[in-house]
Formats: C-alpha cells, structure tokens, sequence
C-alpha cells in the first residue's frame, strides 16, 4: 500500500501475485484510492471480502 | 447457531429514566399554565435528539402545540433560518400570520441592496424577533406550546436572539423552550442565548454516556439475545454512546460478525474500529457503490438537503437518484421527512464529508457552488458553497459571499459581518476592493452593537495606507461607534475627517455633517451644533437624503430646546416633521422625530399633546421598522409620565427603557432613565434604591456623554442631601448648575434652580440663592406661555427671599400646568412660610394640597415631611388621604397594573393590550412583571383566575363577568 496522505488515507493498493494465493487477473495490479471507504472498498475488491463490483471515487 | 444480519431499526430508549422524569415534568408546569425552559447538553450521539424527539411526542399526546426546529451546520449563516423552521413561517403557509413573517425576511434579504447604516433600517432585526415572540405568545395564549430545537450550535445568530427574546418575553405563559446543545463549538451568541435562559430560570440537562446496564440492554434488543462479554467488552469502547453503540452493533451485523449461540449473542473473528466514525465508514462501505457516491455528494450539501439541490449538485436526473437514496435510507444512513433528505445524524454526515480528502471536498464544494449559481438557489447557499471551496483570490466566491452579506445585512448584520469577514479573508491584500469591504464590514459590526470591535476593523483600515474611496465610510462608521459609545468628542474628531475626504458621496457628506450636529449638542456646543445642523440640512437636500434632513431638523430643535427656547424649538421640530410628512416613504421619519417633539411638548406643559407626538413615533416606527431608538423613546414616555404625577407607570416605562438599553448597547439615554427611577424612590423614600440608581447613571456619565446628564448629577446631590450631606449635596448641585450656565443649558434651570436655592439658603450663601433665582427668572420671561416655568421662578424668588406670598403665587402658576411634584413642592413651601409666620389659616389648605398630591403619588418622604411641618405648627390635617398601596396582594396594583391584569384575563396578547394602552409591549410586559411579583404567581392562567375572583366580589350584585 502506497499511501500520499495518511488521514483521510489516500494512494494505491498494488496487488502483486504470489504463488499459491488465487489472484483475479494473475498480474500486478494497482487499484487508487480516496478515503477509508476507498480503501476499505479496494481491499474488499482484493479480497472478495465484501461489497460488490469496483469501488468508483476510491 | 445463527449470526445477526442487522440490528433492529428503533431501539427503544434506554437508562434516561430521570431526564424523562425531568422533561415530563416541564412539560406538566407547562401544562399547568406556567413557563419552562430546558437545556439538554451533551456530545454528540449521547441520545439529546431521541430525548427531545420523545418530548415532543408526548407534548403532542397531551394535545399541546408544537414548534420543532433544527439548526444545522451549513445554514449557519441564514437569518431566522430555525425559528422560521420551527413555527412553519413559509409563503406557502396556509395560516397568514406566518406568511406574514416569511414575506417580512423575505424583503429584509431581497434584491441588491447598499450596506445597512444605524439611520438606515437595523431595526428590522428587531421587528423580526417581535414577529416570532407576538406569533409564540398568539399561540400560547390559545393553549401550551413547546418549543423545541435541536442543535443549537449551529443556530444562526438570529434565531438565538429570537430564542432568547421568546424566554424574556413569554415568561408566565404556557411556553416550554426546550433546545439541545453540544458542549462545542460555542459561540459568542449562543453564550449569551445560554446566559438570558439561565436568567429565566433554564433547567440545565447534562446527558451522559449510558450506565452499563443500559448499554447492555441495548445491546440485548438490538441482537435479540443475551450479549455475552466479549461482545459487552468490545462495546465498552463506545464509552455509553448510543449512536456509537447502535453503529458498532449494525457494522458488526453487517459483517456477520454476531454469532447467537444457546441464546447468547458474541462477536467472533473481526476487530473493532477504535472510533466512532470509522465504524459508520466501515459500516457504509458496504453499501453499493452508487449509492456511496451519492452519499458523498449529498455530505458537501450539509445533514439536510432537497432532492432539487442533490440533482442540480450530482447533475444526475431525480430518476438516477432514486435507487441510490432509497438504498441509503433503508441502511438508514439517510431518512426522508417528506420535504427534505437527512443523514439519520450529524456524526454520519461527518464521517462520510471527512472522509473526502480536503481538496477533493473543496473541488466538490466549489462545483457545488457554481452549479446552485446557475439555478434560483438563494445566494447564502451559494456563497456559503463556494466559501468552502475557494482559495485565496476566488473573485467569483468573493462576489457570492458579498452579494449575500448585502442581503443578510437588514436582518441579521451579525451574518453579514461574518460573510464579509469571509470574502475579505480570501481577498488578496492589494485586492482593489478590500478596503470599502472592510469598512463595510465595520459598519456590520456597529449595527449588532459591537462598537469596540467596529472602531478596531475602522482604525486598523485607517491607521494603514488605504483606498481613498474607504475614507469617508470607514470614518463616517468611526464616528457612529465612537458616539453610540458615548464619546462625542472623539466622534466629533472623525467625522470632521470625514467630511474632508474627497471621495465622499455627497449622501455621506450630509451624513458625517448631520451626526456631527448631534455629536456637538451632546457635548454641549450648541452653538456650534446649530451651525452645523445648517450645513448637514443644506448637503442632504442637495443630496435628497431625507434622514438626514430629520437628522439636521432635531438638532436643531434640541439646541433651541436646551437654550430655554421652547416656542422656537416646537417651530423647528414641527417643520422637520412637515418634511418627514413629504419625504418619499417617508423616509424622513427613519430618524424619530416625533420623539424630539414629545419632549419639547412636555417641556410646553402640553402633556396629551406630547402623548399623542410619541403615539405618532410608535405607529410609524412600527409601520416603517425602526426599532433602534426604542430605549430613548421608552425613556421620553417616562419622564412624561413622572411630570404628570403617572409614577408607577413611569417606572414601567423607564425599566422598560433601562433594560432595553443593556440589552442593546444604546445606553445614550439610561443615565436619564436612571435619575428619574433614583428621584422617584428617593421621594418614595427609598434610599438603599435612591442612591443605587443615582450611582448607576452617575457611573453613565464617566464613560461618556449622555442625554439630560444633568439630571443625573441632580440626582446624586438630592441623594446626598437625603444621606445629611448637605455640604457635599450644594457643591455637587452647585457645580452641575455651573456647567449648564457655561454650556448655556438654560432648560435645565427650571428642574435644578428650586433645589439649588434651597441648599444655597442652607449653606448661607444667600448671593448664590438670589443669582439662581434670577436666572430662572430669564428662562420664565423668554417663555411666557409656559405658566410652570413662571412657578419655578416664583418658587426660586420666593425662597429667596423667604416671601409666603410669592410662594402662594409660585403654586397658583404650578396649578395651571400639569406638573403634579412641583405644584406639591410649591404649596408645601408656601404653607410652611405661613406656618413660620404664624399664619395657620393660610398655611393649612396649602400644605393639606401638598400632602393630598404626596399621597397620591406615593411618596413617603415627602408626606413625612409635609406632615411634620403640620405637627410643629399645630395644625390638624383637615382631610386624610388613602396613605399608599399595600406593598403586596391584589390591592397593592397601580390602575394600570389593574387594566394590564383585566386585558390579560380577557386573552388579550402583550401587542394588542400594547395597543388598547398607547405603550409598547415591553412596558406591558414589565407591568405583568410587578403583577405577577406582587401576586406572587407564575402564570397568565392565575393571573386571570384571581381577576375573576375579585371581579365577583367587587360585583355584589354577580354582574360583572366574574360574577352570576
């Protein structure tokens, strides 16, 4: 996680494939984020935890 | 085993036991015809909305009326904005009374208009918060109202004022004022809000986190099932706040994180957030993603905002809307009142506005702002939108943010002060502009009666190098503060410099001329203030300003006035009020020239003349708005009402006058309001409040000028001679009789002269007491037709040279005029002359017309001492008066307080028994005030039982309406 800004937390979520774990496209990914709902948001993308489809204005 | 999905939607309330008990009896005293007022207090989330919400309901279950408003934050700057929310008053509204008031904020705030001076119209403020209390008071008198209003921290200025006014002004009525409020932000105003309900007697509410009983409760029915301890320890972390408790609860629901196992609720596998509004974003998260957007657009519009406004801020239709508002308000993030869309509270609104990084909620701001420009959103929202999202130099948010101070300004100066001070924050220094704002500014602060801040934004402009075009306002603004404060010679000096400024209008020229007139008779140059007047009348008919011609017109009339002119100050004053009569709507009446022209009335002895003068000042004042010389107008009616002997009424009127003054900062006249109260207690032989009222309006006189400040000094010698100071009292007199012959304040002659002779004569100096009486004499010959100023002379002469003729022939002449004291004074020094000459038969009715006159007017020293000179000469009272009121009970009511008392049983509000009487509806109230004390009870309902009652048994006959 690359963060610009800590509070609100705003940057990038890089998703980097590591063998063994299910990864959805199976290339680095970067998905930017605004917020804690951003980030909240991106990491549920990342892992399917909850939500649904991609998280617009993250 | 089960897991909890969601939480039950209204939880009931929990562990407020005693603030229900508390709030339940406010609402039974209210109930039983009396007043309350209840502060509930606490942070945010604490339950202080549900506490007033359930409040509310049950008002309503009693069948009581309703007023329900709530502040919120990015409406701080609309005037009346949540009393005008909470009594309903909208064009649209079906009771006329209501539109009437909504029509009246609506022509204080429309059009462009030019900044708002103190002879311009800053009583329609005043006339507003008298529209809000008639309507509440209207309503109260028809059956209890409650009144109450959530977030008064974020109330607007206006409201407070208006709140704090309905707690002064509807004491002994069915009203409960119930507001809920954080412990910050806490302004100035709402500091002083807190401050009048704490003088009415507010009830302060402090609620606190819920006891852990309670918490455990909720938990209980929220999970349906017994919360077991991880779950109540987790919990614990939101400190006994229910929103923070519900928001845990609904965000581990959300995540399934709730596992019920044999009845008993836990939380597995996840961690709680460590804040309140990271569980809401954690909690919302997972809502759809339009709808999040949404939510995020709706955040920049404030808690509440109008589908209308969502859709022009989103630029998406109402139909796109839709799915996403309705996915909120079934995760009840949002909830629908049927007018307007609210985030369920505050605390979720922030945490969703908060969560925006700064820039990006500024970028959406100032989107916000142009997009309502381009649709008939009203400028505060526009500018208030644009405020938040401009930079340094954003010309369009400075032009938006000074369009909506100009149209705040009429009605609520305090939020043009603010916007101002906003758009000069994001002017650059070298912006060409920034000083005539400033000095607009300044003139804001002076409106609101913050004349120490006024004059430091005046002086920092102009001790600076600064726009040539802010000169002349800046100065002009100067001047108005400097002489509202009671320093005329320092206004003097500024408004001099104004008038040399090049670049003043011609409008302001005249302005800066005219107050500089009055600046003049207050110091006593009334030479110099007549010149002046001149000057200021030939620049504003030049210039058609026709205040300033009324401005110029009483200045002149008070100099002829003060010189012992009358005749000559009537002509003036009746030509001003001619032009006054002809000015285009009639604008010339902006300045309260009937006012002036009571006074010199009363001083002609024309007392229903001068009554009727000061109706005309109340009907047209009311008619055009003019509210700000209600104190000095308050005062005049009192000294009319102390010369014809009307005492208890004129103690009315000048309390009236005395704590308008206080409350408004225009104290020019309260040390003349004070010296009359001090004389009259002082005649009624009441030193403790004698010599504290003299004090209090001596203590006037050391922070500057003020009106008829003589009488003050008059006051405080007659104090002194009452304490046996008789040295002291002579030289203070002396000295005060010295000033006004300096100043050629002949007026004065006539109140100081009697009393100045007498102390001359007890101090020996018989040369004092002869030149005194000559010069009284002057002021008698130059107005023949006033027949008590020939009295006064023939009172002074006759001291003088202890001649009971001359005496006998001052009180004839006091007996044809209306001034009962001084007629009294007269006979009783007659008669004592006769009686020190042995002469009893001539002495007897003179002094038995003294006492009957003290009697009447109540005062005890003054009887005492009349009676006494009876006794040492022997002499049998011929007949004995009533010997005053009981001090308490029903008896002890002055006819007026009878009449107040019988319209108030009749249902009749404070405006309209205001009306019947010919006096204002604050001197009513202060008459319902001694009532209510002299009764000793709490409300109009007995007040009007016990009329009832006595009218029954003063009716043997059971005619009356108490009666058969």
């Amino acid at each position: 996680m690359v963060l610009d800004r800590v509070e609100p937390p705003t940057g990038l979520l890089r998703v980097v494939p590591v063998a063994g774990h299910a990864h959805r496209t199976g290339n680095d990914e970067e998905i930017r984020f605004t917020g804690w709902l951003g980030l909240l948001r991106a990491l549920y993308e990342v892992t399917g935890a909850a939500g649904s489809g991609a998280a617009p204005g993250r | 085993m089960r897991f909890v999905g969601t939480v039950a939607p209204t939880l009931r309330i929990r562990g407020r036991a005693a603030e229900i008990a508390v709030l339940a009896e406010a609402l039974d005293r209210v109930a039983s015809g009396r007043s309350v007022v209840v502060l509930i207090e606490g942070e945010a989330g604490i339950g202080k909305t549900r506490l007033l919400d359930e409040t509310l309901h049950d008002a309503l279950g009693r069948g009581m009326q309703v007023a329900a408003g709530r502040a919120e934050e990015l409406e701080r700057t609309r005037p009346f904005g949540v009393v005008s929310g909470a009594f309903g008053c909208a064009r649209s509204s079906p009771d006329p009374r209501r539109v009437a008031i909504a029509e009246l904020l609506a022509a204080g705030g429309g059009g462009e208009r030019g900044p708002v001076t103190v002879t311009s119209d800053p009583g329609l403020r005043f006339r507003a918060v008298d529209a809000f209390t008639d309507l509440a008071e209207e309503l109260a008198l028809s059956g209890p109202l409650v009144i109450g209003v959530d977030d008064l921290q974020w109330a607007d200025p206006s409201s407070l004022l208006t709140l704090a006014a309905l707690s002064r002004r509807l004491a002994y009525l069915p009203v409960a004022l119930i507001g809920c409020l954080r412990p910050s932000p806490r302004g100035p105003e709402l500091d002083r809000l807190a401050g009048a309900l704490a003088a009415a007697g507010a009830c302060h509410l402090i609620v606190r986190g819920l006891a852990k009983d309670a918490v455990t409760e909720l938990v209980a029915e929220a999970v349906a099932a017994v919360p077991g301890r991880g779950l109540l320890a987790g919990i614990s972390g939101a400190s006994g706040n229910p929103l923070f408790v519900t928001e845990l609860l609904a965000a581990l629901a959300q995540e399934d994180a709730i596992e019920i196992a044999d009845g008993r609720a836990e939380v597995a596998g996840t961690t709680l957030p460590p804040s309140l509004r990271l569980t809401i974003v954690r909690r919302i998260s997972f809502l759809p993603d339009d709808t999040l957007q949404t939510l995020r657009t709706a955040s920049i519009l404030g808690t509440s905002f109008t589908l209308p406004d969502l859709v022009t801020v989103a630029d998406r239709s109402a139909l796109e809307l839709s799915v996403a508002l309705t996915e909120a308000v079934r995760a009840q993030v949002l909830e629908d009142d049927g007018d307007r869309l609210r985030f369920r509270h505050d605390l979720i609104r922030d945490a969703i506005y908060e969560d925006l990084p700064l820039t990006v909620r500024r970028g959406l701001h100032r989107e916000a702002g142009q997009r309502l420009a381009q649709t008939a959103a009203p400028s505060l929202q526009v500018a208030e939108q644009l405020a938040r999202g401009a930079g340094n130099g954003d010309a369009e948010a400075i032009g938006w943010l000074t369009r909506a101070a100009r149209e705040a300004a009429a009605t609520s100066p305090e939020v043009a002060a603010d916007l101002l001070e906003c758009a000069i924050g994001l002017m650059s220094p070298a912006d060409p502009d920034r000083d005539r704002l400033l000095a607009e500014r300044a003139r804001s602060l002076l409106v609101t009666g913050r004349l120490a801040d006024a004059e430091t934004a005046c002086r920092s402009l102009l001790d600076r190098d600064h726009d040539p075009d802010a000169e002349g306002p800046a100065r002009i603004c100067l001047g108005h503060a400097l002489l509202a404060g009671g320093r005329p010679h320092d206004a003097l000096r500024e408004l001099g410099r104004a008038g040399e400024s090049l670049a003043l209008s011609g409008a302001e020229r005249a302005s800066a001329l005219g107050w500089a007139s009055i600046a003049r008779t207050w110091l006593g140059d009334l030479d110099g203030s007549a010149a002046v007047a001149e000057q200021a009348r030939s620049a504003a008919a030049a210039a058609g300003d026709h205040i300033t011609t009324s401005i110029a017109g009483n200045s002149s009339a008070l100099v002829s006035l003060l010189r012992g002119q009358l005749g000559k100050a009537l002509e003036i004053i009746d030509d001003a009020v001619r032009l006054a009569d002809q000015s285009p709507g009639r604008q010339g009446y902006r300045f309260p020239l009937h006012v002036a022209r009571g006074s010199i009335l009363v001083e002609l002895d024309e007392l229903e003349e001068a009554r009727s003068a000061f109706d005309a000042d109340r009907r047209i004042s009311e008619e055009l708005g003019v509210r700000w010389h209600l104190p000095a107008y308050l005062n005049a009616r009192g000294a009319e009402r102390f010369i014809a002997g009307r005492w208890d009424d004129a103690i009315a009127e000048l309390e009236t006058s005395a704590g308008l003054a206080e409350e408004t900062g225009s104290t020019y006249t309260l040390a003349y309001a004070l010296a009359l109260l001090s004389l009259i207690s002082l005649h009624r032989n009441d030193l403790r409040r004698a010599g504290e009222a003299a004090s209090a309006a001596v203590g006037q006189l050391e922070t500057g000028a003020r009106a008829r400040a003589q009488w003050a000094l008059w006051a405080r010698a007659l104090v002194l001679e009452a304490d046996g100071k008789i040295a002291d009292a002579y030289a203070a007199l002396a000295g005060c009789w010295d000033r006004c012959a300096q100043l050629g304040l002949t007026l004065e002659y006539r109140m100081l002269g009697p009393d100045l002779v007498r102390l001359a004569l007890a101090r020996g100096d018989r040369e004092r007491a002869r030149e005194v009486a000559a010069a009284v004499a002057g002021l008698a010959d130059e107005n023949p037709e006033v027949s008590s100023l020939a009295g006064a002379a023939l009172r002074c002469r006759g001291l003088a040279e202890d001649d009971a003729e001359i005496l006998l022939a001052a009180a004839a002449a006091y007996a044809q005029g209306p001034r009962q004291l001084e007629l009294a004074l007269a006979s009783e020094d007659a008669g004592t002359a006769f009686a020190r000459q042995g002469m009893t038969g001539q002495a007897r009715p003179l002094l038995d017309q003294a006492i009957e006159i003290y009697d009447r007017l109540d005062a005890a020293r003054d009887l005492a001492r009349a009676e006494a000179v009876l006794r040492a000469a022997g002499i049998r009272r011929g007949r004995r008066g009533t010997r005053g009121r009981p001090q308490i009970g029903w008896y002890s009511l002055t006819p007026t307080e009878h009449t107040v008392a019988d319209l108030v049983a009749r249902g009749l509000s404070n405006p309209r028994i205001g009306d019947r009487l010919y006096i204002s509806r604050r001197t009513v109230q202060t008459h319902l005030a001694h009532v209510f004390a002299k009764l000793d009870i709490t409300s109009r309902a007995q007040l009007a039982a016990l009329v009832t009652q006595h009218r029954g048994s003063e009716s043997p006959q059971g005619t009356g309406p108490g009666g058969a």
